[in-house]
């Protein structure tokens, strides 16, 4: 409600307040930008950049979808044409990965009680492809339904099922790779 | 332990939450003076219309009606028609007096409010 409040006082002027709109967007636009640009400077200036076409495009927003989600479409894009590439997503495979193991799901889950587990989380995202920590970030951290998802990277909802799955998959096997090695060099 | 749907899901958040990443803290103000150095949207200012001269015109016989009314009213109404007509007749040159100055007054009032805000409109352009 009020992002619909303050666009309409940038539409009628008042450019002061597309500062609150990104006071409240900024981190999650930039985190976005750094999982697919993968470094701080470049995620810096497509946050930028988005930002402002996001301004420039403000009076084309007919409320349609969430303002976030349309935000985020345009990151999507200004990463895209960043990267100099027309789609991130390799092409889609129907398949689905194996179920995850409880071995993997317990030995993350006592990732929760250590003090290190934002380090430890952030490498292993660094360590997926943008695709998949794009897609944990938005469905996981930003809470986007697949509806949302769909709207901002125009994929289809099953292929959005798939490829989340496959991402959460990889997410785990790599968390567990990480702790493995970390008990190992310990011993 | 066995791990379902939901619990996975949980759990996978609970790993995320603290994965935000934080731009540095000049980002809004860079994009901010960039905006304002190219802005777009400009100030939207409605200019009124000035007072008509039919407005005028008819805030005047307004003034006229209820000041010869309240005059009316003063005297009682022991007279007839007739004696009010005469006694209306006798005041008039004051009715329009005090009338016209009202009305050029809030005339003139007006007409100055609407210039400024011309000159307000044309300075922001």
């Amino acid at each position: 409600m009020e992002d619909k409040k303050w666009i309409e006082q940038i539409l009628a002027g008042d450019v002061q307040s597309f500062s609150c709109l990104i006071a409240k967007y900024e981190t999650m636009v930039y985190t976005l930008a750094f999982r697919l640009m993968g470094n701080k400077e470049d995620a810096e200036e497509v946050t930028q950049d988005a930002f402002i076409k996001v301004y420039n495009a403000l009076d084309k927003f007919k409320f349609e979808s969430k303002f976030s989600t349309w935000l985020y479409r345009i990151v999507y894009r200004t990463a895209l044409t960043a990267l100099r590439q027309q789609k991130i997503f390799v092409d889609y495979d129907e398949a689905r990965p194996e179920e995850l193991t409880d071995d993997e799901m317990n030995s993350a889950s006592f990732l929760l009680e250590r003090n290190d587990r934002r380090e430890t989380i952030t490498q292993v995202l660094s360590m997926l492809t943008p695709d998949e920590s794009m897609l944990l970030t938005l469905f996981y951290l930003e809470e986007c339904s697949i509806e949302d998802i769909r709207l901002i990277t125009e994929l289809t909802v099953s292929n959005i099922k798939v490829k989340l799955f496959r991402a959460r998959k990889h997410f785990y096997e790599k968390l567990q790779q990480i702790i493995k090695t970390e008990t190992i060099s310990l011993l | 332990m066995k791990w379902n749907e939901q619990e996975t899901d949980r759990l996978t958040r609970s790993l995320m939450k603290e994965t935000l990443e934080k731009p540095s803290t000049g980002l809004n103000n860079r994009v901010m003076s960039f905006i304002l150095k190219n802005r777009r949207y400009r100030c939207v200012s409605y200019i009124k219309k000035p007072v008509s001269a039919g407005q005028f015109f008819l805030f005047f016989v307004v003034y006229m009606l209820v000041i010869a009314g309240g005059l009316l009213s003063l005297r009682g109404h022991q007279e007839n028609m007739s004696e009010q007509m005469v006694f209306l007749k006798n005041m008039f040159p004051l009715f329009l007096t005090i009338a016209g100055g009202i009305s050029f007054f809030i005339f003139f009032g007006l007409l100055d409010e609407w210039l400024r805000q011309k000159h307000r409109h044309a300075h922001e352009k």
